[in-house]
């Protein structure tokens, strides 16, 4: 009997730890794909300009057309991913015509903040996290 | 002489579970390079404004040589049309999908009655992006 209770407490800890793993895993895998789908849609929303605007020497991004993109490329990611949660990207830019932080580079930019709100990805009681962010920022050096 | 009876039983079960705990640990970094080198084509790509075959041969033998993964199993699908960064719409969009035959997921498989088929799986990475030649 002695022997089969430690062996049921080995089991345990062993179970508990295997889907810590499994879960960490699906945690950092989840946290990649974030990266890359914010660098897509920072990348991607960040070669629409305004082409009015920069006939006339100003670098000014296409707002509209730039959140379509980002919007539609999140969209087209979480089907074929199958990711469960909802996921929103927020956009936000750097131009001539929104201004830029102060620094020495005036460099026209456009960061990306995919957010992915879900479950518990931790099945452990002790663990838990419900949201992953993640950003990336675009910069247009002529 | 019980209790080595015991021990003969439970012996292989714990033993799964530590190359379990190994396995997975290989699948997440091999799924990890896998990640890392589809980005580092995709980057190319877009610069070239298609995958070209070179670059899709060369992300076939990368994966291979940093997983093991024969190449020739390596399925790496996109347009062979060159997309230009100005073009209108959804024509500038380079659309890929890279598929990745990924072996051995479940330790002690022979043991828990798996078959080689059923302990694979394939690791789709399916997407697109905006190509920057102009």
């Amino acid at each position: 009997m002695k022997v089969f209770i430690v062996f049921l407490g080995l089991l345990v800890i062993n179970v508990s730890y295997l889907s810590y793993q499994g879960d960490m895993e699906k945690f950092v895998r989840e946290q990649a794909f974030l990266k890359f789908t914010a660098e897509e849609c920072a990348a991607g929303a960040a070669l629409l300009l305004n082409e009015d605007e920069y006939g006339q020497g100003a670098v000014v991004f296409d707002y509209e057309e730039a959140r379509q993109y980002a919007e539609n490329h999140l969209h087209y990611m979480q089907e074929k991913s199958k990711i469960e949660g909802t996921m929103v990207c927020e956009l936000s830019f750097q131009d001539d015509f929104a201004g830029y932080d102060t620094g020495p580079n005036d460099i026209p930019s456009v960061t990306a903040t995919v957010t992915l709100k879900t479950e518990d990805i931790f099945r452990m009681p002790v663990i838990t996290v419900t949201e992953i962010q993640r950003s990336s920022r675009y910069e247009w050096k002529e | 002489m019980k209790q080595f009876i015991v021990l003969m039983a439970v012996l292989p079960i714990m033993l799964i579970f530590l190359i379990q705990f190994t396995v997975d640990q290989k699948n997440s970094i091999t799924v990890a390079r896998i990640q890392d080198l589809t980005f580092t084509a995709k980057e190319e790509a877009k610069q070239e404004g298609y995958f070209s075959p070179e670059i899709k041969e060369r992300l076939r033998n990368n994966i291979g040589r940093a997983t093991g993964i024969n190449p020739d199993e390596i399925i790496v699908e996109s347009e062979d049309s060159i997309k230009l960064r100005y073009a209108p719409g959804n024509e500038r969009l380079i659309y890929y999908r890279v598929e990745v035959p990924m072996e051995g997921v479940m330790a002690g498989s022979g043991l828990m009655g798996i078959s080689a088929e059923e302990n694979r799986y394939i690791y789709v990475i399916d997407s697109y992006t905006a190509s920057e030649k102009i």
